[in-house]
């Protein structure tokens, strides 16, 4: 259904005051999207519960992104990144992502949260794009898709150490 | 009844209004009336479908609830999804679902970031935008107390920092100097120990040397003695050869005299030659005249051959003195050159005595030189022993004092050890507050 939606590069706002907020459960499903998500993303709330967060996966988001945000989502570690989604009209808006795990009151990982703000247009414009820019040649330049993302990942990475301590100080630097 | 909400009183009233209804539609319909039957029958119907509307609302206000109970218990995550509603009562569930959003973002971003605090990193801030109201305020207020914490840590660190260079330093220091002065007193205690055995040895060869000295000394007193006497005998020869000499010389003296005379002799001896030839010449002529003279000449001529017959023996004798004349010259040359050579031979033995007695008065001074050196050896060799005896002391006592500086720096170094100690645990004590990282064993 995703793969229908051809995508503009027509980019829409949500207001800096307003939090796009999701919950997911383990797999990645949405359980929970709140109404300026639905507004945002254009899709209705029964379209969005059940279904995959990919629905919003833009094709110029690099895989690397996403593989580093898993590894650090499924190790506990809170994370945030500069993602560009797409709406249902194939229009994308550039999000400030927060994902954190949540957890029962066993302390089982029963799901994920994310709270998106409005970015800095001018970090987007002029830190972001042209990274994932990079990373997205890496990974499409190599035929075989799993070498390119492991080609594009470690660029990622080496990046991320040759300007900052650590991802987290580098993010909060730019903000 | 009196314990109801408004909505069950409402249910209540609506049922009753359709039992009503349905009652009157049905009596309407026994008395055939039937267009009272048709509307009471139409009323009986919308409040049965008001029936299951006000159940639908009820059912939303209990979704409602929960979420609210749960999130009272603490549970943010429960939300208002697919609420089949619209208008207040959807309105209601988006309100709902917005303030548990915000309280839950709220939360969440407190939670990391005072977790970070927590764990030492400071660049983790309250993401602000999107926080309303109190909820921005108290992030503000947050963020602000992170920074001031990390500056104050920095500060803290910076002031440990010092310490470190300070306090740290005055240690290590200290840690050397302690260890040098444990060397020093090692090698104090070692230079002790040698100089007590070398000033044993000194003493000892003091000794050997004060023995040895002893018999220098009476050696050269003997010397002394036989010098004196060497010089002595040498007087007594040089006083000989003088003798000699000047004896040697009047016989010098005698025996040139002695030769003039004998030359004198010789010329007299000459001067009677010739006379005894010219008396011989006469003779001959006297002869020859008395010859001429025949007779009467005769005893003339016997007169005039036995005149030359004495010149004759004259010059017979002449010639035998003349050659024992010789034979004295030849004699009394002789002499005169041994006299000579007697005189070169007692000047030569008086410059030898001469130099014997100069010698030996110099080796009786250079004696006497080598008694007085001895005499001041034996009393520097009697102050070394002396000396060596004090030294013995002082090195003993050193021996002591380097044995007492050791246990001493020793000492020192167990305590600048434990400072060094316990200057280390401060400060990564004070490194792990200043970090905000407290080590698991803490």
């Amino acid at each position: 259904m995703t793969n229908v939606i051809q995508p503009t590069q027509r980019e829409v706002f949500f207001d800096r005051d307003e939090i796009i907020v999701s919950k997911t459960d383990v797999k990645g499903r949405i359980t929970y999207a709140n109404r300026v998500f639905c507004t945002v993303a254009g899709y209705s709330e029964k379209e969005l519960i059940g279904a995959p967060h990919s629905i919003v996966r833009h094709p110029d988001m690099p895989r690397a992104v996403f593989k580093f945000m898993w590894e650090r989502i499924l190790e506990g570690h809170e994370i945030f990144a500069y993602v560009k989604n797409m709406a249902k009209t194939g229009d994308h808006y550039w999000v400030f992502a927060h994902v954190t795990p949540s957890y029962d009151g066993a302390g089982n990982l029963f799901g994920f949260h994310s709270n998106r703000r409005a970015p800095d247009p001018s970090i987007v414009r002029d830190a972001i794009v042209p990274l994932y820019e990079t990373l997205l040649k890496t990974e499409t330049a190599t035929a075989n898709a799993k070498d390119g993302l492991a080609a594009s990942y470690k660029q990622f990475t080496d990046v991320v150490q040759s300007k900052a301590r650590s991802y987290d100080e580098l993010v909060f630097s730019l903000v | 009844m009196t314990n109801s909400s408004s909505l069950s009183q409402a249910e209540w009233l609506v049922r009753l209004t359709a039992i009503v209804a349905l009652a009157g539609a049905i009596i309407s319909l026994f008395n055939d009336r039937i267009l009272d039957a048709a509307a009471l029958g139409a009323a009986s119907l919308c409040a049965g479908v008001a029936m299951a509307r006000l159940r639908h609302a009820r059912a939303t206000l209990k979704a409602v609830s929960a979420v609210l109970a749960s999130a009272a218990k603490g549970d943010l995550e429960p939300r208002l999804v697919l609420t089949r509603d619209r208008g207040e009562m959807l309105a209601l569930a988006d309100d709902l679902n917005r303030a548990l959003d915000l309280v839950d973002a709220f939360v969440r971003e407190a939670t990391a970031t005072l977790a970070c605090v927590r764990d030492g990193e400071f660049h983790r801030r309250i993401v602000e935008r999107g926080l309303a109201g109190t909820f921005a305020r108290g992030a503000q207020t947050m963020n602000e107390a992170v920074v001031t914490i990390h500056a104050r840590l920095s500060g803290f660190s910076q002031v440990i920092g010092e310490f470190d260079r300070t306090v740290g330093a005055v240690s290590g220091v200290l840690a050397s100097e302690v260890q040098v002065l444990d060397g020093a007193a090692k090698t104090m205690n070692v230079a002790a120990t040698e100089t007590q055995e070398r000033s044993g040895a000194i003493t000892q060869q003091a000794a050997e040397t004060s023995a040895s000295v002893s018999t220098v000394s009476s050696a050269s007193e003997q010397l002394t003695a036989s010098a004196s006497e060497i010089a002595a005998q040498t007087r007594r020869a040089l006083d000989v050869s003088r003798s000699a000499q000047q004896q040697s010389s009047v016989a010098g003296d005698a025996m040139t005299e002695l030769t003039a005379a004998i030359h004198e002799i010789a010329e007299v001896v000459e001067l009677i030659a010739n006379i005894s030839t010219q008396t011989r010449t006469l003779a001959l002529n006297a002869n020859i005249e008395a010859v001429r003279a025949g007779d009467h000449g005769r005893g003339f001529g016997v007169v005039a051959t036995e005149v030359k017959n004495l010149a004759a023996q004259t010059a017979d004798a002449t010639e035998q003195i003349k050659a024992r004349i010789a034979d004295i010259q030849a004699k009394s040359d002789r002499g005169l050159h041994s006299i000579f050579a007697i005189g070169q031979t007692t000047s030569e033995v008086v410059e030898i005595a001469s130099a014997i007695s100069a010698a030996t008065e110099q080796q009786s001074l250079a004696t006497q030189e080598i008694a007085r050196t001895m005499q001041t050896v034996t009393d520097a060799t009697a102050a070394v022993t002396n000396n060596a005896t004090v030294v013995n002391t002082v090195a003993n006592d050193s021996g002591r004092a380097a044995h007492d500086v050791a246990k001493i720096s020793g000492a020192l170094a167990n305590e600048v050890g434990r400072l060094d100690q316990s200057v280390a645990d401060f400060l990564k004590l004070a490194r792990e507050v200043a970090s905000g990282r407290r080590s698991q064993a803490a």
